[in-house]
């Protein structure tokens, strides 16, 4: 255990500004959030941008329209704005890709020239993944409640006990699967920006294949093939509890690819 | 187990889909000894050290570091180890510090502050350069730091890759010094290198590689001997060379009226006794080179 945790330092250590800075992003963007629900609430704005909206767009999001441009929804815009579904999954993307980079820099000959054993190297990449997700979504956690502590004001509504927790349970669930799917590539793979591009592709396509279903009938039994599928945060938002079958999903899609990235890497040659 | 060879190869074959790299390769290397593995390109050092490195699965055979199997007990097999790869494998955004940091705690042995030290002085690292980041570093410094990393935890066996390539003359020179002093603390090294006057200068036995085969195992010494050595027979009057039997391992290179240049592969004996009665005037024997025999392997190996 001891290499990996060594090998977890290192990782650490070259990840942090990419990791760091994009949780100090989010972090600014959930109190930004919180400081524009506040505001819209303060000056009773909410239905007027509803009405700006064209009818077609308020029927395509139907109830959720309405839900989304409430105190609440604005708040939790953060937990499913594309933008930062992409930049969080991104950087699941990016860390979990690492073992690909080090075969293709050659590094993973130094290091496993050395009493440090390629399961040692898998287990960094899942501790490091499961820390930066960890670390993101616990930071835009930390944003939010920030926020409605300092700025939400006495007369702000308030935001449904457990709802921001379960939109970051499930977001995290959503961001580790990402991780563990790349880490599953990065285990064959030899070149990072050739993995890193799979990974996108494939996290793109499930994103797209989600949304066309929620739209489009005849795609509808695809989608369960999308981890996207597994993330809804509109129905939490209209009061659905955390959905723990999704979790369980999200949760064992990532861990399977953990799992198919240990036989795979422990099996390949570099 | 202490008592195992550091290096036993057992019928290696490595195989990529149709390409054989490595065709049932049967090695050991001594304690104590610095073992020159050579070959062309593609010959298939690269690929057997990777193997013992558990880099690579090999397709058939097995081998062992120390008496333990590289693939089944790698882990304790490679604490005994410092290895320096052909390339350069570190990241440019760390610094030449935090890379001996690292691999120095990876290789879990504790290393020596004052060992490490020597090593940096040795090859002109200072604590400035440890600090500059690596893609600041030249080739030259990168292979530098590449030697002190898999020499500064000590191990008892060294595999090193094309160790001198980058280096300059005299940083090749501190090189070999530091070789010497390997060998005299009774450490074991395995060299692959392309320059045959190195080879020659530091190694006890070398091993040569054709086509993924082993085409010869022998000391630097016996196949010093299998070198023909050129002579340059000197007279003080002309001597027509024409019709003169020349004893068999004889090859005349080039004759003038008062020279002959010839090289001879076996003992000087029959050349010097058919030059009797002749108004010899002095005789030049150059000492046999590794080259001469090793390149005329190559050649074979190159020859369609």
């Amino acid at each position: 255990m001891r290499p990996a945790l060594i090998l977890l330092r290192h990782s650490v250590v070259r990840s942090r500004t990419l990791v760091g800075g994009l949780g100090l992003l989010l972090f600014v963007f959930q109190v930004l959030f919180v400081l524009l629900a506040r505001t819209l609430q303060a000056s009773n704005t909410f239905g007027q941008i509803a009405e700006l909206a064209p009818p077609f767009v308020r029927e395509l999001f139907g109830s959720s329209f309405v839900t989304m441009l409430s105190f609440s929804g604005i708040v939790a815009f953060g937990y499913f704005h594309p933008a930062i579904l992409a930049a969080l999954v991104g950087v699941a993307i990016a860390v979990s890709s690492e073992p690909a980079g080090e075969s293709e820099r050659r590094f993973t000959d130094l290091v496993l020239a050395r009493p440090a054993s390629r399961a040692h190297v898998m287990t960094r990449s899942a501790l490091l993944l499961a820390a930066v997700t960890v670390c993101l979504v616990g930071l835009m956690v930390a944003g939010t409640w920030l926020a409605l502590w300092s700025l939400g004001g006495t007369d702000a509504p308030r935001v449904r006990p457990g709802l921001i927790g379960s939109l970051a349970l499930n977001l995290a669930a959503l961001v580790f699967c990402w991780g563990g799917i790349t880490l599953a590539l990065a285990a064959r793979g030899r070149r990072r920006g050739a993995v890193g591009a799979a990974a996108a592709g494939l996290a793109l396509t499930a994103f797209v294949v989600d949304y066309m279903a929620r739209v489009w009938a005849p795609l509808r039994p695809a989608a369960w093939l999308s981890p996207f599928h597994y993330y809804d945060p509109m129905a939490m938002l209209l009061g659905t509890d955390l959905p723990v079958a999704h979790l369980w999903t999200l949760g064992g899609a990532g861990l399977a690819g953990i799992a198919v990235a240990y036989w795979v890497y422990a099996r390949r040659d570099l | 187990m202490a008592s195992a060879p550091p290096v036993v190869i057992d019928h290696l074959t490595k195989r990529y889909g149709r390409l054989t790299a490595v065709d049932d390769l049967s090695l050991t290397v001594e304690a104590g000894e610095i073992f020159g593995f050579l070959g062309l390109n593609g010959a298939g050092k690269t690929t057997t050290i990777r193997v013992l490195l558990d880099l690579l699965h090999a397709t058939a055979g097995r081998a062992y570091l120390f008496g333990l199997d590289c693939r089944a007990e790698g882990l304790a097999a490679r604490a005994r180890l410092g290895y320096l790869p052909g390339e350069n494998a570190f990241y440019d955004d760390m610094s030449g510090g935090a890379a001996l940091e690292l691999l120095g705690r990876l290789s879990g042995r504790a290393a020596d502050p004052a060992g490490r030290r020597r090593l940096l002085d040795r090859f002109e690292l200072s604590a400035r350069d440890l600090g500059r980041q690596l893609r600041e570093y030249s080739t030259g410094m990168k292979r530098k730091l590449g030697l002190v990393q898999a020499f500064q935890h000590d191990p008892p066996l060294l595999m090193l890759d094309e160790p001198t390539e980058g280096l300059d003359p005299i940083m090749q020179e501190s090189f070999y010094d530091l070789l010497e002093d390997t060998r005299r603390r009774g450490r074991t090294v395995f060299l692959s290198s392309h320059v045959l006057s190195e080879v020659e200068r530091v190694c006890d036995r070398i091993g040569l590689l054709r086509a993924g085969r082993l085409a010869l195992v022998s000391t630097v010494a016996e196949v010093r001997q299998m070198a023909p050595r050129r002579v340059r027979v000197l007279f003080a009057a002309d001597v027509p060379a024409d019709g003169l039997a020349w004893p068999p391992g004889c090859h005349v290179i080039e004759t003038t009226p008062r020279a002959w240049t010839v090289t001879v592969a076996g003992p000087l004996g029959p050349l010097v006794q058919g030059l009797a009665g002749l108004p010899l005037k002095d005789l030049e024997v150059e000492a046999p080179h590794l080259e001469d025999v090793l390149v005329r392997y190559y050649r074979q190996e190159a020859a369609p």
